[in-house]
């Protein structure tokens, strides 16, 4: 809709009121009606996903796991929304220190260590180089307010040690998005 | 762009027919070059991907796998746009199995059946994750399905509980 005025006044001619009224009321009509799109245009990208939220990467070796630990620097806190929906993601790659037939368990938990998710991975031959990567996923609708999640790693299967294998050219990472309503 | 009236009036002094005409013709010119940026709006937003589609998940295990069987409850369906990308994400914890040369094939299928997708997970200590597929798969209601297959002779389970939950996600990714 385009915005068109009714009336045009001349020179030396006395001025309707009414006229000028009505000029004023077209303009009234039409920004009323693109005040109304605007909200609906808020409204529309509300429902968009908002994307990352929170990411750490971590680029160190951190060997010797044989009991569940924390993976070093992967904790993120952001400021959740109600009713919105959000992706958690973890990734490293591991590599068993000593023997064959270990899993890790890499976990996301909240800040209180509580687990929210897992993935299991066979770490394969012991001391196979780069060895195998683990990615854990959640979704999550957490509600309103600050929320923390953290990446855990639990030596699982067999005994012995494994280790999270990250490097400048392999980061492990924890990445929390936005994906919508 | 900020509206801008060129021409204000005083009280006492006629007011100028042209100067009137002036006033108005800024606030229509202004109007309407927000209306084409209100039509741009429109267009970018669209072009925006959409997010979330689908989600569900299950805590449950499911054993007795010696065949290529659905997994329980790990089905959407959704209805797609033209020309648009979705990305479907299977996730599952572990497969284990009684025999631990076994291997499990994780699926992402359509309603049919038909893989469109597909992930190899050994089973000696137990092992999960993530398989996903981007697919343009055109106009209508679209279903898909998470399935696992046993390779090898044992008995396969998919691993599941409460903390430790698997699930298939669809998410529209744009044009």
């Amino acid at each position: 809709m385009a915005l068109t005025i009714t009336n045009k006044f001349s020179f030396n001619t006395v001025t309707d009121a009414d006229k000028v009224n009505t000029d004023f009321a077209d303009i009234a009509t039409y920004l009323n009606a693109s005040i109304d799109t605007g909200t609906t245009h808020n409204s529309d990208v509300a429902l968009l996903p908002k994307g990352r939220m929170a990411y750490k990467q971590a680029t160190v070796f951190q060997g010797g796991i044989d009991t569940e630990v924390d993976v070093d620097g992967l904790s993120i806190t952001f400021t959740a929304l109600a009713n919105r929906y959000y992706r958690i993601t973890g990734f490293t790659t591991l590599v068993a220190e000593s023997v064959v037939g270990i899993r890790v368990d890499l976990k996301i938990t909240d800040g209180s260590n509580t687990q929210l998710a897992r993935v299991g991975m066979d770490c394969g031959t012991a001391g196979a180089g780069v060895g195998v990567e683990a990615t854990v996923q959640l979704i999550t609708q957490p509600g309103a307010g600050s929320k923390t999640y953290k990446l855990r790693a639990l030596r699982a299967g067999a005994a012995g040690t494994l280790a999270l294998n990250d490097a400048d050219s392999a980061p492990g990472f924890i990445l929390a998005e936005d994906i919508g309503l | 762009m900020a509206l801008t009236i060129p021409n204000r009036f005083f009280p006492g002094t006629l007011v100028d027919a042209d100067q009137m005409n002036a006033n108005f013709d800024s606030v229509v010119a202004y109007a309407n070059s927000s209306l084409e940026t209100v039509a741009t709006h429109n267009s970018d937003i669209a072009l925006l991907p959409k997010g979330k589609m689908g989600y569900v998940q299950v805590t449950a295990s499911q054993g007795s796998i010696t065949t290529v069987v659905d997994l329980t409850s790990l089905t959407l369906t959704f209805t797609a746009l033209a020309s648009r990308y979705y990305r479907v994400t299977g996730f599952v914890f572990a497969f284990t199995s009684t025999v631990s040369t076994d291997r499990c094939d994780f699926s992402i299928t359509d309603g049919a059946g038909t893989r469109v997708q597909r992930g190899g997970f050994m089973c000696a200590a137990g092992s999960g994750g993530v398989v996903q597929v981007v697919l343009q798969p055109g106009a209508g209601s679209k279903t898909y399905k998470l399935r696992a297959e046993r390779v090898g002779t044992g008995t396969i389970t998919m691993n599941s509980d409460a903390t430790s939950p698997c699930f298939i996600l669809i998410e529209d990714v744009g044009l």
